[in-house]
């Protein structure tokens, strides 16, 4: 038993240094070993928030975030992680359409929260950046989902976000979905301002407020005031 | 009227022409432009920055909103004067009277952008060093995957010619395009000189800088806690 916590800790450091050989190899043994997938992702999670840290203080580089996002994905990937969540939600938790606004091209946040997303059973709908509200509209309109999720790290992506909800107002079409936005600078207040039902500035607790709405049956209820 | 400047390095060539051409002497606080990597310990170090200034009424920032950096800053006996712009290439671009439109799928250099500890060529040098030429142009790819060009932005506070060489290396080793764009200190001039009209957040003494003060026309909202 020992050796099995010996190993989750030695994963975690292997994210933490960006040893993407060493982590996968370990990532599929400790699977073979019997893990709970879920439990290896927030291993996982783990390493990429020591990961952030270290960027934050400034020992690493944008390049080190993206190698973490990497691994992440590559680990969502494997054999094993893959048919676990696929037999675990044969049938979909709920679909997300998702983008990054307007004005806007970042998207290393974007993609480690549709990462987290699928790994918990979503489908998502990715429409990449610089998505104009009238795609958002029309996307909606076609595949039906039942959250969309809006993206952006620049200050000004709030009137974008705004601009999105309120062009499905404009058709009367808001009331059909729910709403996330995330970012970094994302407030209560910008978040009410924007007229979303919720935010979040980090992946796991986006994909916990989506989890939320999916398991709440009454659907159309404002959880965010 | 006593003044004070505080101003990220990033701007600093551009600042000081502005200074000579304006013939302004006020102090300058130079602050680190690794900061903008992270807009929450850049207000906390603009927080004290601030805290340490004594007899001073009127602080100039040379910044922008920058990711949010700025909000939230207060002043017990200044005025905070803010230029109500984006971040600092916003601030080079923009033309006055017009509203700023951010050029599409460009990364933008200037000297100090190229210079700072964590600009893009160090980035790159960083990724080769540590993962090999093959992973780093990987890495590279997925970064810059929504970029096509380069932009080199002529401010005219620097040498352009003696920034090009290694600006047409980076742009080949990330196979983007090289462009050059003119660009302009007026903003930072007016900075200085005044007058400090709706280009301008002016925070009275006391008072926390708010995201609407950037004109992002929000609800006024509640301070953020530092
Ligand atoms: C990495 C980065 C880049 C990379 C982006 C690579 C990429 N593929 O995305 C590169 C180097 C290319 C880049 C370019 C630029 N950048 Co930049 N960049 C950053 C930086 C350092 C980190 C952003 C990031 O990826 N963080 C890591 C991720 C994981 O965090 P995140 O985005 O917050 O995402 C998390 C949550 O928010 C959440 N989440 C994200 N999306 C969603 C969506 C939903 C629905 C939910 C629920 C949750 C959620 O989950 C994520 C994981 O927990 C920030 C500074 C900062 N610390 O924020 C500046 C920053 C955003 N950039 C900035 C600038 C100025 C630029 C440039 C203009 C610089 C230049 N010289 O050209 C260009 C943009 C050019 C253009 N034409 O638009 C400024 C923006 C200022 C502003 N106007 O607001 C910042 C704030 C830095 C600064 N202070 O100056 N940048």
């Amino acid at each position: 038993m020992k050796d099995f916590d010996d190993k989750k800790k030695l994963l975690i450091n292997y994210v933490k240094q960006l040893d993407e050989e060493k982590a996968l190899e370990l990532a599929n043994q400790l699977l073979s070993e019997g893990i709970d997938p879920m439990e290896l992702l927030e291993l996982m999670n783990e390493g990429m928030n020591l990961v952030g840290e270290l960027y934050q203080t400034k020992d690493y580089y944008i390049a080190d975030l993206i190698m973490a996002g990497l691994i992440f994905k590559q680990v969502l990937e494997l054999d094993k992680v893959n048919t676990h969540f696929h037999s675990r939600f044969n049938k979909k938790v709920g679909k997300v359409l998702l983008g990054t606004v307007k004005g806007d091209i970042h998207d290393i946040g974007k993609d480690i929260f549709r990462g987290m997303l699928e790994a918990n059973g979503f489908e998502v709908i990715d429409l990449g950046v610089d998505v104009s509200k009238e795609s958002f509209l029309k996307k909606a309109d076609e595949h039906k989902p039942d959250i969309v999720g809006l993206s952006g790290v620049l200050t000004n992506t709030v009137e974008a976000m705004k601009e999105v909800i309120d062009e499905f107002i404009n058709a009367g079409l808001k009331e059909n979905f729910k709403f996330i936005v995330g970012g970094n600078h994302l407030t209560v207040d910008t978040c009410r301002y924007i007229g979303a039902d919720s935010f979040a500035n980090d992946a796991s607790t986006g994909v916990k407020l989506c989890r939320g709405w999916m398991n709440s049956t009454e659907r159309g209820v404002t959880d965010n005031d | 009227m006593n003044y004070t400047i505080i101003a990220c390095q990033m701007l600093c060539d551009e600042l000081n022409m502005a200074m000579y051409e304006t013939g302004c002497q006020y102090p300058v606080i130079w602050i680190e432009s690794d900061y903008h990597i992270d807009p929450d310990k850049l207000r906390l170090k603009l927080q004290e920055e601030i805290d340490k200034l004594n007899n001073v009424d009127n602080i100039l920032f040379a910044y922008g909103c920058c990711g949010n950096g700025l909000i939230g800053l207060r002043a017990l006996t200044a005025k905070l004067i803010i230029p109500k712009t984006d971040d600092c290439i916003s601030m080079v671009l923009s033309q006055p009277g017009k509203r700023y439109e951010r050029h599409k799928e460009t990364y933008f250099l200037t000297r100090s952008w190229m210079e700072s500890s964590k600009s893009i060529l160090n980035e790159y040098l960083h990724a080769l060093k540590k993962y090999g030429e093959k992973r780093a142009k990987r890495l590279f790819e997925l970064m810059l995957k929504h970029y096509n060009y380069l932009m080199l932005i002529d401010t005219g506070a620097y040498d352009l010619a003696s920034c090009s060489p290694e600006a047409e290396k980076l742009a080949n080793n990330t196979n983007l395009k090289l462009i050059v764009e003119k660009g302009d200190i007026w903003f930072l001039k007016k900075l200085l000189t005044g007058p400090y009209d709706d280009d301008f957040c002016i925070v009275e003494k006391d008072t926390a800088v708010n995201i609407s003060d950037f004109g992002y026309d929000y609800l006024k909202m509640p301070q953020q806690t530092l």
